[in-house]
């Protein structure tokens, strides 16, 4: 019997060992100042996934697949946003949008009415959330969080992407998805009517606000990939765009991709925590810049290629989102506000984007 | 994603480097002999290797239970078979190599993709083989698979009609015909296949795990095979052969997706050789000539109300090849094997901006010494190329056999050098494609043992095979710029692992046949060194199951025949990071069918088989988010006439 027992007991931590990733959860997943990483996962290969760094740098990976008894989230993990308890999963190739606890990451609810291209959540007060959506031509899904139904849809710009709230307003950038479009559609957030659109330049994606209330626009500028290559021939000049949100209208441009430059691309904005510096990406530079700069610096203070970039808004640290050969995990490095590499988190495959919990 | 150039990237190189997305387990050796003996029926002229696949058998109705190649390769030999569901490509791996690291031949002819460098066994017509045989021992990583047509010199007219009814709405039709003399003979046959293919699946991507049917998922197949055999006075045989094929495909969305996939996928492709072998004084010689053509259409409009292709990509690729071989016995125990091949690769590819042409071949020479006991062999191998120098390839082994052939023991042990150029894809793609790569390198030490024995109509063989592989300058795509990705050898990895088939046979011809085989295979495929992440060392390449588990059985009373398959194969990896919330559980899967056959007059005989497939309904996948089918029937009836050559 002891022989049979100590068999059964070297199986079993033979098969335990074995195990590439612990169950490792954590108490929740909203503790502030904690980060929430999107990791997309490849294309079609359903292995998109959140991991979870707590203030103290201990890392969970796969929280959705340990939360929910190992369901997957899906296909091209497109961004996470918290709204009130309630955390929104945007699943682009699945073409759903989750509902999970913020807490505790089990899920509430799954989206799937009109949405065929979700990219991106904004929460509008605690019972609603806009949910950007389109390849091409763009709406916004106005859902009920109690509800969880679509209540109603706002045609906006091509290919909607990121949006932010101001003044009562949300602004939604009009990226032109698979087409091209250069509009920030304006949302009065208590209608949900689109009241205006703004001319910015082409192919507007990301969005931050600075310390003096300014809207920072990443336009990408407009990039054809026709066939039969399908390499990228630039169109127009990618930009960076301040709007003054008040008056809805440009203040100031500054070119960081010239129209020539066929196989550069700007990507990845983000700001410092007490919104004085913006930080973007030009192929492998990353570029600081204050708010009140006109030209982007010479000098770059990372060289690295990032999928992904973000600030930490307590500590300015910058998280650079390497996604190595998008096969395997990625992982995020940890610079301080000075730029100097401080370590390295092991994370997801394809980390795109990290949501910073605030409180 | 970040928008259009992600998706842009991220669908090109779905469809156009899929190769890299699995790999996996393993086969036997290679075990040259004069006799080769399949489910307990001996053939004797072809050499070939033990594990062979006849394709054509009248007597044996099992043998009809399949008109899926790679369902055949799966279920009676090692090869591990990875699909992307019903209808849809499915590649082949050996030993844990890619699939392009397995060469296919038909008739000779080299039918690789010469973009992609693997082989989608979906696209091979059943009608194409009258034998396949698998093997280990030559310059690839992965062996090789071959695909033959041969004559039964006794024939004078044969008609084959056979009709499949399988779930989905999914008919198959083939007429076939073999025509000729002790000199000449024809043989013809031409297939057309259509499937809705809308099975239904577990999506075990969705909360709940809802049952979901494939939608989008037509095929629609045609084609001809065609041979022509001629034996000539002063010994010389030749045999000229064609191949038509064009298959029209929809591609299903992935398991877990809301999308209403607007994907489709065109495939021709025209294949024709000579092969013409002459009897020397001291041996014989043979040469070949032969060309393919391949074309390849993907289009995806990314939403089906679209009016435009987002997506239009064309291949369109020849193959010329040449090779010569002769083989000269000049002493009793000793032969020496000298040739060559020749290959012109000609790709028509938009995405390459200019017409490629690429000239590949060997020049070897292969010295065999061989007794009733004992034999060794050493083969040096030269590449050629248009691209890179590739050192001689080396390769030898040595074996020994007991005397008694009632009850033999066999065992060999090999050495060979191995090389892989790299694809066309991987050199002139445009961005990114990389001129300087290296080609992959390695070697493989094998040993295989082989015990068999035979009294009356009792047959029982066993094989055990131990191999390790390792191969260097492994090549893997990445982004160099936002935008742009490139290849690059940056990996090496180790392939090592047992198999081991056991069988059984009793047959008394028209009366009781009864054929047990088993298969067992364990199989590593780990890296050994990522220049680019040196956390992977260690960690278990892409889809490659540590084991694998086969049971073949069948037993036939004069008329009615009872059979099943069963499969086991374990979990495997989907990611090098080895996840394991992404890999793939392991499955079991059987199948079974009964058969019935009998003769209307004289020389007309019917078989009627009827399939259950995946009996146990299980939920599995091949590969990660395309779904397989539950459980599934068919029923085939084949009529048979034929007449022989009178003496």
């Amino acid at each position: 019997m002891k022989k049979q027992f100590l068999l059964v007991a070297i199986s079993i931590s033979i098969l335990i060992s074995c195990q590439k990733e612990t169950n490792n959860n954590v108490d929740n997943y909203i503790e502030s100042g904690s980060a929430l990483v999107v990791n997309e996962g490849g294309f079609t290969k359903n292995n998109g996934s959140l991991s979870y760094i707590s203030r103290g740098n201990k890392v969970v990976n796969n929280i959705f697949e340990q939360s929910n008894n190992g369901l997957v989230v899906g296909d091209v993990v497109q961004s996470y946003t918290r709204v009130g308890s309630l955390g929104i999963i945007c699943v682009n190739n699945s073409q759903k949008v989750i509902v999970v606890d913020a807490r505790t990451f089990k899920q509430v609810a799954t989206i799937t009415d009109g949405t065929d291209y979700p990219r991106f959540a904004l929460g509008v007060g605690d019972e609603k959330v806009y949910i950007t959506n389109g390849s091409f031509s763009g709406k916004v899904l106005v859902v009920n969080l109690k509800t969880f139904a679509v209540t109603k849809t706002i045609n906006v710009g091509g290919g909607p992407e990121e949006m932010l709230a101001s003044n009562g307003k949300v602004f939604v950038a009009n990226s032109g998805g698979f087409g091209s479009d250069n509009t920030i559609s304006v949302i009065n957030s208590t209608t949900d009517v689109e009241v205006s659109r703004i001319t910015v330049a082409d192919n507007p994606t990301e969005m931050e606000r600075d310390a003096q209330g300014y809207l920072w626009v990443l336009c990408k500028g407009n990039v054809t990939y026709s066939p039969p290559t399908y390499a990228p021939e630039r169109q127009s000049a990618a930009k960076l765009v301040r709007i003054n949100p008040a008056l809805a209208s440009i203040d100031r441009e500054v070119e960081i991709v010239p129209a020539s430059s066929d196989f550069s691309a700007a990507d990845n904005l983000a700001i410092s925590g007490d919104g004085s510096k913006i930080f973007v990406c030009v192929d492998d530079k990353v570029f600081q810049m204050p708010i009140t700069a006109t030209a982007l610096p010479a000098t770059p203070i990372i060289t690295k290629l990032f999928y992904g970039l973000d600030v930490h808004p307590f500590t300015d640290e910058i998280w650079g989102l390497d996604a190595g050969n998008f096969n395997e995990a990625g992982k995020i490095i940890r610079y301080n506000s000075s730029a100097v590499a401080i370590d390295t988190f092991k994370v997801g495959i394809i980390p795109n984007s990290i949501y910073f919990n605030l409180q | 994603m970040r928008t259009k150039s992600c998706y842009i990237l991220f669908v090109v190189f779905f469809v156009l480097f899929t190769k890299n997305n699995f790999a996996q387990q393993s086969i036997d050796s290679v075990q040259q002999v004069n006799m080769i003996n399949v489910f307990g029926i001996k053939y004797d002229k072809i050499v070939c290797t033990w594990n062979s696949i006849l394709t054509e058998n009248s007597n044996i109705t099992a043998f009809n239970s399949t008109n899926d190649i790679g369902e055949a390769l799966q279920q009676q030999t090692a090869v591990q078979i990875n699909s992307y569901g019903l209808g849809n490509s499915s590649s082949i791996s050996i030993r844990g190599a890619n699939d392009d690291h397995t060469n296919v031949y038909w008739n000779g002819l080299k039918i690789n993709s010469l973009t992609l460098g693997g082989t989608d066994f979906s696209l091979i017509p059943f009608e194409s083989s009258d034998e396949i045989n698998v093997e280990t021992n030559n310059s690839s990583f992965g062996g090789a698979i071959s695909i033959n047509t041969r004559p039964k010199w006794n024939n004078k007219f044969n008609l084959k009609i056979r009709n499949d009814i399988v779930s989905f709405n999914n008919y198959r039709n083939t007429i076939s015909s073999k025509i000729g003399s002790k000199k000449i003979q024809f043989h013809t046959s031409a297939f057309y296949q259509s499937a809705k293919n809308n099975f239904t699946y577990v999506d075990v991507y969705k909360f709940d795990n809802p049952i979901d049917t494939a939608n989008h998922n037509t095929l629609k197949s045609v084609g001809t095979v065609n041979n022509l055999f001629f034996q000539l006075k002063k010994q010389v045989f030749i045999s000229i052969g064609s191949w038509f094929q064009k298959k029209d495909k929809e591609l299903p969305t992935i398991m877990g997706s809301n999308e209403q996939s607007s994907k489709f996928q065109k495939d021709k492709s025209f294949r024709h050789y000579i092969n013409i072998d002459k009897a020397i004084s001291k041996g014989d010689m043979h040469f070949s000539i032969a060309h393919s053509y391949d074309e390849l259409n993907y289009t995806d409009k990314r939403m089906p109300t679209d009016t435009f292709l987002f997506i239009n990509s064309n291949y369109k690729t020849n193959r010329i090849s040449n090779s010569f071989l002769i083989n000269n016995n000049f002493k009793h125990n000793l032969s020496l094997q000298s040739g060559y091949f020749y290959n012109i690769n000609i790709a028509n590819v938009k995405e390459y901006v200019k017409k490629v042409t690429d000239h590949i071949g060997e020049v070897y020479s292969h010295l065999k010494w061989e007794t009733k006991q004992f034999n060794a062999s050493v083969k040096i191998t030269q590449p050629f190329s248009s691209f890179k120098y590739v050192r001689p390839q080396f390769y030898t082994d040595a074996g020994f056999q007991t005397k008694n052939y009632s009850k033999q023991y066999a065992i060999n042990i090999s050495y060979s050098d191995k090389y892989r150029f790299p694809d066309l894809n991987d050199r002139y793609w445009n961005p990114g494609g990389n001129p300087n790569l290296k080609p992959e390198f390695g070697w493989t030490l094998n040993v295989s043992n082989r015990f068999s024995t035979q009294k009356n109509n009792n047959h029982f063989f066993t094989n055990v095979n131990i191999y390790y592989s390792k191969i260097k300058n492994n090549i893997v795509w990445t982004p160099i710029t936002n935008v742009i990705w490139s290849p690059k050898n940056l990996k090496s990895t180790q392939l090592y692992g047992i198999e081991s088939d056991a069988t059984y046979s009793y047959n008394r011809p028209d009366k009781f046949y009864i054929h047990i085989k088993t298969i067992y295979n364990f199989n590593r495929a780990q890296i050994i060194e990522d220049a680019n992440n040196t956390d992977l060392k260690g960690n278990y390449l892409r889809y490659k199951p540590q084991h694998t588990f086969k049971i073949n059985f069948y037993v036939e009373q004069k008329y009615i025949g009872i059979g099943a398959n069963y499969i086991y194969t374990s979990g495997k990896f989907t990611d090098e990071e080895n996840i394991i919330f992404f890999a793939l559980k392991p499955y079991h899967l059987l199948d079974a069918y009964l058969t019935f056959k009998g003769t209307i007059k004289e020389k007309h005989s019917l078989q009627f088989i009827f399939k259950i497939n995946n009996i146990t309904n299980t939920s599995y996948e091949s590969i990660r988010s395309f779904a397989q089918p539950l459980r599934n029937y068919s029923i085939s009836f084949i009529y048979n006439f034929y007449k022989l050559q009178i003496n």
